[in-house]
């Protein structure tokens, strides 16, 4: 009999689906692998189970019990117990208090019973050989600490399923090892454990089956033994796939080989020599022709958004060339008056004015900022197909998609140079999404460049297929180790070279 | 040297400075400050205070902050002193009082914690309806206190303890309490972060709420020393005293972003503000300046010894 089986999993966040239709069941003491792209599913499955997140429908059973999770205090009395991708430690307390935070022992049912949590912290941190920092503050710890400490948390909780959620994402190999081999053992004697990862060789070395998810449903569950790497990768990324070897290479090699020259010979639009990506020590050397699109993609976290970013001057002065004049800006302000514009995917915090009306959302760029009086409203509003009831209404009250798109028309009234855009469309739906990407189109077309980050792998091959003259750029680590041209940009090649540059490089 | 380094360290150590320097400086202001009749004075003004700020630091540390306390102590104070001219018994008065503190307490916990509205805007709206009823009951200063109570509060323990010692014990030892049990960890790890906390599998809606109720039950034994101590009711009474509880316990190291300070600094905070009234008073300014003076001689305060404080963390090997 099945630990634990999900059936018809579903989860909405809004209007974006996470989770459509998740099946699957494992066993006592079998290391399954969770696998699949940027916005598959994966994390949101591991917050229903540890109960951080409430599912719309489907049935979870527990040794063939069907069981109702409303709280991780829930889902930790039944033994399920998950690593946080974002980390679930508190800074101000110590090591120690942090492994046991979930299971604080008591002398007299009242007092806090400090011996016996230095020595169950110190069982569980001398398994990740940790034992040294358990006085020290969470706060003082490397990342690649923390996550071995969130790791012993984990196992201090004794579990019966264990989710380890990207925790390997920032360990040396030599973490890992250690974590291998305490996931080996814990499978003997009877733990089932889930192992979320982006990269395939970790997954190969450690888990019996894998899981593979894409767009929120389960494709389905396979052998490891019986599945090869590119059969994984083809699967998770849908039917586009060009029967490319899977290609490992590593960083070196991309320092030798100028990364991403484009192929047509028009005019450069903006360059940058030393580009630098302060929390990733790098530099990176960039430039984009005239009606260019360049894609940004690799795995969560590797500088992406980062890149985007820097350009805008929210990192500090940058240096450049813009239509062949040399220019240093140092902020926003100084980026949008050189015809830089800027669209986040965090609508809330960094693009609407949410309390005002949408007309002065639109008017805040060339109006406010630039003094060059009002937009042509009603052409914009026409153009980029916004549904509102009147200009004056807050722009709160839109949906998501027609939130980006007054965001996004508040800077095609000055016709940007170069519009950077960091995940425009998370949290947008569908149609809005094929709204954004025609604006992106039609800007090109009038001869901007677009700069864009997704953690949307189909989305930039979709745009890419609309507008002749674009690239994807894989990043890892704060570098860009691979450009995608023309045939090259598709799913499967996103992907996997963006989990080869993980595994080729190894964790730095 | 290590346990040296340790106490420069500790976040309420900047505010134990500061202590220590007024106290001195009063010494040398103050005809007499240093007598023990007179420290005894000094404590049963300042007590309130300092009970009220405990309470306050607790909801600091867990995230929350909680502006009501003060018209909470209005609310009891006239409620005592109106009840008592009727001669209600002293030891039902202490029950009335609690009572109170801990429904105003638990009210505001459950629209935080459960309905999970801000903390700010609950306290606010719930600081309004109770001075508006605090208002109501006694519009006019007036009303009075069981002479027992007065008496108890104004006498010593053993000769040489203010007995107004006890109000302030009473309080700090359920904080103890608080402090030694599993709760503490996860009142710091609510305060740091509470979504981590949620995922770490803390009741984070239990701890919030508990907060709220500490400060309930703090502002209504604040209630009963002051009003033993000055023996009346006066609804206006407690409108000065939130925001010196929330100075209080800035002053002593707690961070308002919580999870970070020690109930300690609070205490030492709520003396600081003490020893600069009675610094103020004792170098004769008119009355006119006196308010300029104090935040002039706070504001100096503050920065000297917060500066203190920092080197004292940036010397060891940072």
């Amino acid at each position: 009999m099945p630990l634990l089986q999900c059936t018809g999993i579903k989860k909405w966040f809004g209007a974006v689906k996470a989770l459509d239709d998740a099946n699957f069941s494992v066993d006592p003491g079998e290391i399954r692998a969770i696998f699949g792209g940027n916005g598959s599913g994966k994390s949101t499955l591991a917050k229903i189970l540890s109960g951080v997140v409430r599912k719309d429908k489907g049935i979870i059973k527990l040794n063939g019990q069907e069981v109702v999770i409303n709280s991780p205090i829930t889902s930790k009395r039944m033994g399920v117990i998950a690593t946080a991708q974002e980390l679930s430690l508190s800074n101000n307390l110590t090591v120690k208090k942090n492994v046991v935070l979930s299971i604080l022992p008591t002398r007299y049912k009242i007092l806090e019973d400090q011996k016996m949590i230095d020595r169950m912290a110190r069982t569980a941190l001398e398994m990740v050989k940790l034992d040294s920092f358990k006085d020290d503050f969470v706060a003082d710890l490397s990342t690649n600490q923390k996550y071995m400490v969130e790791f012993a948390k984990a196992l201090a909780q004794q579990p019966k399923i264990l989710i380890l959620d990207e925790v390997t994402s920032a360990l040396f190999s030599s973490d890992f090892d250690i974590i291998k081999n305490i996931v080996f053992e814990l499978a003997r004697n009877g733990t089932t454990v889930l192992f979320i990862s982006h990269r395939l060789s970790e997954i190969f070395s450690i888990c019996n089956t894998v899981t593979i998810l894409r767009n929120g449903v389960t494709v389905g569950t396979f052998d490891l033994k019986e599945i090869d790497k590119n059969s994984l990768l083809t699967m998770m990324g849908g039917s586009e796939h060009d029967g490319d070897a899977y290609a490992e290479f590593s960083e070196e090699e991309d320092a030798a080989r100028p990364a991403n020259i484009p192929v047509s010979e028009s005019r450069v639009t903006v360059s940058f020599e030393n580009l630098q990506l302060p929390s990733f020590g790098k530099t990176v050397k960039l430039e984009a022709r005239e009606r260019e699109f360049v894609g940004v993609s690799g795995l969560q976290g590797q500088g992406q958004s980062e890149l985007i970013r820097t350009i805008f001057g929210l990192n500090g002065e940058v240096r450049g060339k813009l239509e062949e004049a040399d220019f240093a800006i140092e902020s926003p302000a100084a980026a949008v008056g050189l015809g830089f514009a800027f669209l986040s995917g965090d609508r809330e915090r960094e693009g609407t004015f949410s309390e005002r009306s949408v007309r002065e959302n639109i008017d805040v760029v060339v109006d406010v900022v630039l003094g060059r009086g009002q937009a042509d409203y009603s052409k914009l509003i026409d153009n980029l197909n916004i549904a509102l009831h009147n200009l004056g209404q807050p722009i709160k009250n839109l949906s998501g998609g027609n939130q980006q798109k007054v965001i996004i028309s508040r800077w095609l009234a000055k016709r940007p140079k170069v519009l950077l855009a960091d995940d425009p469309s998370k949290g947008v739906d569908v149609n809005a999404r094929h709204d954004i990407h025609r604006i992106i189109k039609d800007m090109i077309d009038d001869g901007s460049v677009v700069i864009m980050a997704s953690s949307d792998d189909e989305e930039l091959v979709s745009i890419c297929e609309m507008i002749p003259n674009s690239r994807v750029l894989i990043m890892y680590k704060g570098s860009i180790v691979k450009t995608l041209r023309d045939s090259e940009i598709t799913v499967h090649n996103i992907v996997s070279s963006s989990i080869s540059a993980g595994s080729g490089g190894g964790a730095v | 040297m290590v346990k040296m380094r340790n106490v420069v360290k500790w976040s309420s150590f900047p505010s134990l400075l500061l202590c220590v320097v007024f106290v001195a400086l009063n010494g040398f202001i103050t005809k007499g400050f240093l007598s023990w009749s007179s420290m005894g004075g000094f404590l049963q003004a300042i007590i309130p205070l300092i009970i009220l700020s405990i309470g306050e630091s607790v909801v600091l540390l867990g995230g929350g902050i909680d502006i009501s306390v003060g018209a909470s102590v209005s609310l009891i104070n006239v409620i005592l002193a109106t009840m008592s001219q009727r001669g209600t018994s002293a030891e039902a008065l202490i029950g009335i009082a609690l009572i109170c503190g801990l429904a105003i307490g638990a009210l505001n916990g459950l629209l935080i914690s459960i309905v999970r509205i801000s903390p700010l805007l609950v306290t606010f709206a719930t600081s309004y309806i109770i001075s508006g009823m605090a208002l109501t009951i006694l519009p006019t200063p007036g009303g009075s206190m069981p002479d027992s109570l007065t008496n108890f509060y104004l006498s010593n323990v053993l000769f040489v303890i203010p007995s107004a010692v006890i109000f302030l014990a009473i309080v700090y030892a359920i904080w103890l309490v608080w402090h030694l049990s599993p709760m503490s960890t996860h009142l710091y790890a609510t305060g740091n972060n509470i979504f981590k906390a949620f995922y770490s599998g803390i009741a984070v809606t239990r701890i919030q709420f508990m907060t709220y109720l500490f400060a309930g039950f703090a502002s209504s034994i604040a209630a009963l020393a002051l009003t033993s101590y000055m023996g009346a009711g006066d609804a206006r009474v407690g409108l000065p005293l939130t925001l010196n509880a929330i100075a209080a316990c800035v002053i002593g190291g707690i961070s308002l972003a919580g999870g970070a300070g020690n109930v300690s600094g609070a205490v030492f905070g709520s003396f600081f503000l003490g020893l600069v009234l009675t610094i103020i008073l004792g170098l004769g300014i008119p009355t006119y300046y006196q308010n300029f003076a104090s935040g002039l001689v706070i504001l100096i305060g503050i920065f000297t010894a917060v500066m203190a404080g920092k080197k004292g963390v940036l010397k060891p090997n940072r």
